[in-house]
């Protein structure tokens, strides 16, 4: 009997052993980064069509790019402004469609069309400036970029299309603010659906000048209809004419 | 089909099996840990591609379940030369494979520069009382089979992936552990080999079933993009191979 448990005394305590190390092997935590997958979309012109409603056959065209007019090649440190730019006739409504272009690929490659596959988790923004206060909303359903995220101290020397400058503000008079305001038409597949901006309706008041910026916001798993949410794909500044 | 075959095997041995001994075996006490291979969907993974859904959420059947490890402690009482009841009490645990087609699924998805998918485990407790055979075919050398029924508390791994883009982590996606208790069965053979009058080694396959049906809970999705469950309901199946160490009762005369 003594022999039978000096031997299970060498025998246990090993086989208890045993069993907790196999059962705490498997016990570390997984965890995998999957870093970024190569050749992700890459975009270097935007533009902005608009349809006059009432008239078709006014059509305006703006274009921002980053492919030099002169080489027809990417410029990263570069924006051509000379094409970004709307003429809209006074108190009419245009329907409006922002392209993206990847103009680097041969054909060029639509990323607009992309945006609109993945638009469950991406979110246009309209912002013409000077705005007028009373016009000024911000909110799941409006175009309007809020205050804290306006462009406000960019140098006097980047300007858009004849030379306004790209900075933000606000005026509460009627004959010195941009009398534009721009309106999503387009609903993702979200539950319940929200808006995008791929298409639009822009509504002209008085004429006016200023700018327009628009931002691309890519909101993944984040898109709740506000700004904030996510990063930025795009932006950029349009310089707008009201006739 | 493969618990058919081994309910015939076990049968086909208890039926034909040579007498060696005229008296019970002894009851025994035995403490197992062995390696569990997930089997079916239990064990299977999907490739980042078909987890891929970016205007709507996409369903996945796969288990992920990774190699396991479990252990367990089980003892019998044999009321006859052959046959006993006993009881096996058994814990185990599954971790996650190929988390990085998970993970890229997820990046695919939403379009971003970076998913971290971090999972927990798998765990499994069952209590399962049955019935033991056992069949001496050397002085030292026994064979030994099971088949045990009862239940299984089993909770899926959390699953959290953080999803980063521009320099900015937006809300994480999170799958939530679940845990239901099920009906599960056992059925293994073995072999044992005696290293002294109370102590014996043994060697044993088992055969494990049991589905719980598992209603999944995920953190709210703000935008219809990527794999999202709200059922599991696969079964949990799995092959385990284990060795023991048996404290042999001394037998009464």
């Amino acid at each position: 009997m003594q022999n039978l448990l000096s031997t299970g005394r060498k025998f246990l305590p090993g086989a208890v052993i045993l069993l907790l190390l196999v059962v705490s092997a498997c016990n570390k935590a997984a965890q995998t980064v999957t870093p970024s997958l190569p050749g992700n979309e890459f975009l270097t012109t935007v533009e902005l069509r608009l349809t006059n409603t009432a008239n078709p056959s006014d059509v305006q065209l703006a274009i921002s790019t980053q492919m030099s007019p002169y080489t027809h090649t990417y410029q990263v440190d570069s924006i051509y402004n000379n094409l970004a730019f709307l003429r809209l006739k006074a108190n009419s409504t245009y329907s409006g469609q922002v392209i993206i272009l990847d103009e680097t690929q041969t054909p060029v490659d639509t990323v607009s069309l992309e945006i609109l596959a993945r638009e469950n988790y991406h979110l246009f923004f309209f912002q013409p400036s000077p705005v007028l206060s009373s016009n000024f909303d911000v909110s799941t359903t409006t175009t309007y970029i809020p205050q804290a995220d306006w462009l406000t101290n960019v140098p006097a020397s980047d300007t858009t299309a004849f030379g306004i400058p790209e900075n933000e503000y606000m005026t509460n008079a009627t004959d010195s603010a941009l009398n534009l305001v721009v309106n999503r038409t387009d609903l993702d597949a979200n539950s319940p659906p929200m808006q995008i901006g791929l298409k639009d309706n822009f509504l002209t008041g008085a004429a006016s000048t200023g700018t327009l910026r628009v931002v691309l916001r890519h909101q993944p798993n984040a898109k709740n209809g506000t700004y904030p949410p996510g990063s930025t794909d795009l932006d950029v500044t349009y310089a707008v004419t009201i006739y | 089909m493969n618990s058919s075959k081994i309910i015939l095997l076990v049968t086909a041995l208890c039926i034909s099996a040579p007498v060696f001994s005229q008296t019970k075996p002894a009851s025994f006490l035995e403490v197992d840990g062995g390696a569990s291979l997930p089997l079916g969907n239990f064990g299977a993974t999907a490739t980042a591609s078909s987890l891929m859904s970016i205007q709507g959420t996409v369903n996945d059947v796969h288990g992920w379940a990774n190699i396991g490890a479990f252990g367990s402690l089980d003892g019998a009482w044999f009321f006859s030369k052959h046959f006993g009841v006993g009881g096996m009490f058994k814990y185990g645990t599954y971790g996650l494979k190929k988390v990085d087609s998970l993970s890229q699924g997820y990046e695919e998805s939403f379009d971003v520069d970076t998913t971290r998918t971090t999972p927990s485990h798998y765990t499994l407790w069952s209590i399962m009382p049955g019935l033991y055979y056992n069949l001496d075919i050397t002085k030292r050398l026994s064979f030994s089979a099971r088949a045990l029924v009862g239940i299984t508390h089993a909770s899926t791994p959390k699953i959290t992936c953080t999803i980063e883009d521009g320099g900015v982590f937006d809300a994480p996606i999170v799958q939530y552990s679940a845990s239901k208790t099920a009906v599960a069965a056992d059925l293994g053979a073995g072999l044992n080999y005696s290293l002294s009058k109370s102590l014996a080694l043994a060697l044993r396959t088992d055969y494990f079933y049991t589905k719980p049906d598992f209603s999944i809970v995920n953190a709210p999705r703000l935008n219809n993009a990527g794999r999202e469950i709200y059922q599991y309901d696969q079964p949990l199946e799995s092959i385990n191979f284990s060795l023991g160490i048996a404290y042999r009762f001394a037998k009464k005369k």
